[in-house]
């Protein structure tokens, strides 16, 4: 055993050396380890740009922004609001930026006072089936001043003036203007009569819905103004033919009232002619008096000289003078002379048309 | 080295998100919070904005909307005082005011919970304020007996202080969205609507008939005035030509004899026409030139 042990054991052949295959090893996970860093690290950069670049927006051309920062809206009224455009603001929490439809005109449509109508009827102007009663759950109406019913719709136009209290104070604020304006329909059909809502007075039942709308708007301060209304008002379907009669009635009427007043300007204007003449009749009869007593007086101051050279002998001239033209003028003359003894005489006359003068024969 | 730091920025970075999370907060302009601590509520917090608190689970902070909801009760049958049925559905626009007690009141602090206490509390009210008003305070041609806006203001009134304290819900407005009447009665009002244009039919009827007698009459009346008025203007003109033509009378009072012949010799020579029969004797001048008396040669001295 010693002798094994004396034995010297030839040297061990030296293990070849594996240095070389360890840093190799070590060196490819190495490199493979910097280059997964190198991409985490490419990653995490993309991942910062991204998270830096989450907070753009862009504002399209009818809308406004409003950004908030920690959760308040950064500025106050009309400079808290951002242009169209592209902007930048930190990522959510620090900041975010919420768009705001301020440009648009916004519409709300009432949903009270209509019959029930599907959307595809309404799409195609086909009414639904009428029946004898309204069914308060699927069908809209007013109630008027006077106990009637009244069918009528209201379509609001308004814009957003103050966009953070629109925005930020109502969850949704078109809800509410869309009950203002139900709320209003309610109110002026209470104080109207049907017939005056829906054809007499259309204008004044629309500003008083207006007036309403407005009021409410204003107390709600819900930052909004309002653009236009429109308003159609019907009688219910089921009485739209008394309506129509009505019409009917009221246009005959109308017609007898015309034809009544074309008459009563005729006459009026035949009777101020016809005054117009008696008067102008008048004045020519003035006139010719005027004239004809200005012709004698001048005619009788023409002659007072020769009368009273000799009042007789003028008497006489003048007498025979008239007596003359008168006797060339008259149709029967007759000079009665007297009998010697102063006895009377008798003369008969036949008075009386003279038979008309028998026509000439037709040759 | 390098990879060192980097795993330090990242960690530093790490650090610091998980303390905001853990020892911040954030409430937004919409909202409204509370901080409790083991449950029990420290703090409102009405005001957007960050802020500090313990990490769970000490501290906590819940966070309700705060904007207005709009709600709208149930389209429900109610009776006015004059016992006329109607169908009324008011809306309100309601929102968290005192968020402490509306977390303790309202299950979950949902949106829908506080809707369902709302829709109790605003029902009652609808009926005890509808139940005191005749129906002509709805509904009224004269505007000095319509209680339409003082019927919602009641509602309000009731509504509001109850929401307030029980719910910490603040209603900031109440209105009648719908007033309708009960299926059955809508068409009885279609039976009065149609017997009332008929009557309108028959009245516009007369009524055209009158009028246009009256337009008729009336016209014929101004005819008249209008003659009589040109009559009377006639008179005055002729009786203005009379009085001048008086004043050229004095002319004729140099001679009166001479005026008076020529005067009557006008008239008679107008009062003869064409078919005048005139009759004269013998003695009328000139022809008792042709009586024997004057026949005869005068006598010489």
């Amino acid at each position: 055993m010693s002798a094994d042990h004396d034995h010297q054991l030839p040297p061990a052949p030296e293990r070849p050396d594996n240095r070389p295959l360890e840093d190799a090893g070590t060196q490819a996970l190495s490199e493979a380890l910097a280059s997964s860093f190198k991409l985490v690290k490419v990653i995490m950069i993309l991942l910062v740009v991204v998270f830096l670049g989450s907070g753009i927006r862009e504002v399209g051309s009818f809308e406004r922004a409003i950004k908030l920062q920690f959760g308040k809206p950064v500025g106050a009224g009309e400079s808290a609001l951002l242009n169209p455009g592209w902007h930048w603001a930190w990522p959510y929490p620090i900041n975010e930026i919420v768009k705001i439809p301020i440009g648009q005109v916004q519409e709300v449509v009432s949903s009270v006072g209509w019959y029930g109508r599907t959307k595809e009827q309404e799409l195609s102007g086909i009414d639904p089936v009428m029946f004898p009663v309204l069914n308060p759950v699927l069908d809209g109406y007013l109630l008027t001043a006077d106990g009637n019913i009244m069918h009528s719709r209201a379509t609001l136009r308004y814009r957003i003036t103050d966009a953070v209290r629109y925005t930020f104070h109502f969850s949704s604020a078109s809800n509410v203007v869309k009950n203002a304006l139900n709320h209003a329909l309610n109110h002026a059909a209470a104080r109207y009569q049907v017939d005056d809502a829906v054809r007499k007075d259309l204008t004044g039942f629309k500003d008083e819905v207006r007036r309403r709308v407005d009021q409410t708007l204003i107390a709600q301060d819900l930052g909004v103004v309002i653009e236009n209304l429109e308003l159609n008002s019907i009688p219910p379907r089921q009485v739209k033919d008394a309506f129509d009669a009505v019409l009917g009635a009221e246009s005959i009427s109308g017609t007898f009232i015309n034809n009544a007043q074309t008459a009563a300007n005729r006459i009026i204007a035949t009777a101020a002619g016809a005054a117009q003449g008696v008067v102008n009749s008048a004045y020519a009869d003035a006139n010719r008096l005027t004239n004809s007593i200005a012709a004698d007086a001048l005619y009788f101051q023409d002659q007072l000289k020769y009368y009273r050279e000799n009042p007789e002998l003028y008497v006489t001239r003048l007498q025979a003078e008239y007596l003359s033209r008168m006797m060339t003028n008259v149709g029967t003359k007759i000079i009665q002379s007297e009998t010697e003894a102063g006895s009377r005489r008798e003369l008969r006359l036949q008075l009386g048309r003279e038979p008309a003068a028998p026509t000439p024969p037709k040759p | 080295m390098k990879t060192n730091r980097l795993s330090m920025i990242i960690g530093f970075l790490l650090i610091i998100i998980f303390s905001v999370l853990l020892f911040m907060y954030q409430v937004r302009v919409t909202e409204v919070a509370v901080r409790t601590r083991f449950g029990k509520v420290i703090a409102e917090i009405p005001e957007a904005g960050v802020g500090f608190k313990l990490p769970w689970p000490i501290e906590r902070i819940q966070i309700f909307d705060k904007r207005v909801q709009n709600f709208e009760d149930k389209h429900e049958e109610t009776s006015t005082q004059d016992a006329r049925n109607l169908l009324v559905m008011t809306y309100l626009g309601w929102s968290v005011e005192k968020p402490a007690i509306f977390r303790d009141r309202v299950k979950e602090g949902a949106i829908s919970e506080a809707e369902r206490n709302l829709l109790s509390i605003v029902r009652s009210a609808k009926n005890e304020v509808i139940g005191h008003h005749p129906f002509s305070h709805f509904i009224n041609t004269d505007p000095a007996q319509l209680k339409f806006a003082d019927v919602e203001l009641e509602i309000f009134n009731l509504v509001a202080p109850q929401a307030l304290n029980t719910y910490g819900i603040k209603i900031h407005f109440l209105g009648i969205k719908r007033l309708n009447l009960p299926d059955n009665i809508t068409g009885k009002v279609f039976d009065r609507m149609k017997a009332e244009r008929q009557k309108l039919v028959a009245a516009y009827q007369s009524q055209g008939e009158s009028e246009a007698t009256n337009i008729v009459t009336s016209a014929n009346r101004i005819r008249d005035e209008k003659l009589a008025a040109a009559e009377g203007e006639a008179k005055r003109i002729r009786g203005q030509a009379d009085a001048a033509a008086a004043a050229s009378y004095q002319v004729f009072n140099q001679a009166p004899d001479l005026a008076k012949l020529l005067i009557k010799l006008d008239a008679a020579e107008k009062a003869l026409g064409n078919r005048s029969t005139l009759i004269l004797d013998t003695r009328t001048s000139p022809f008792d030139v042709l009586l024997p008396q004057n026949t005869k040669p005068a006598e010489k001295k």
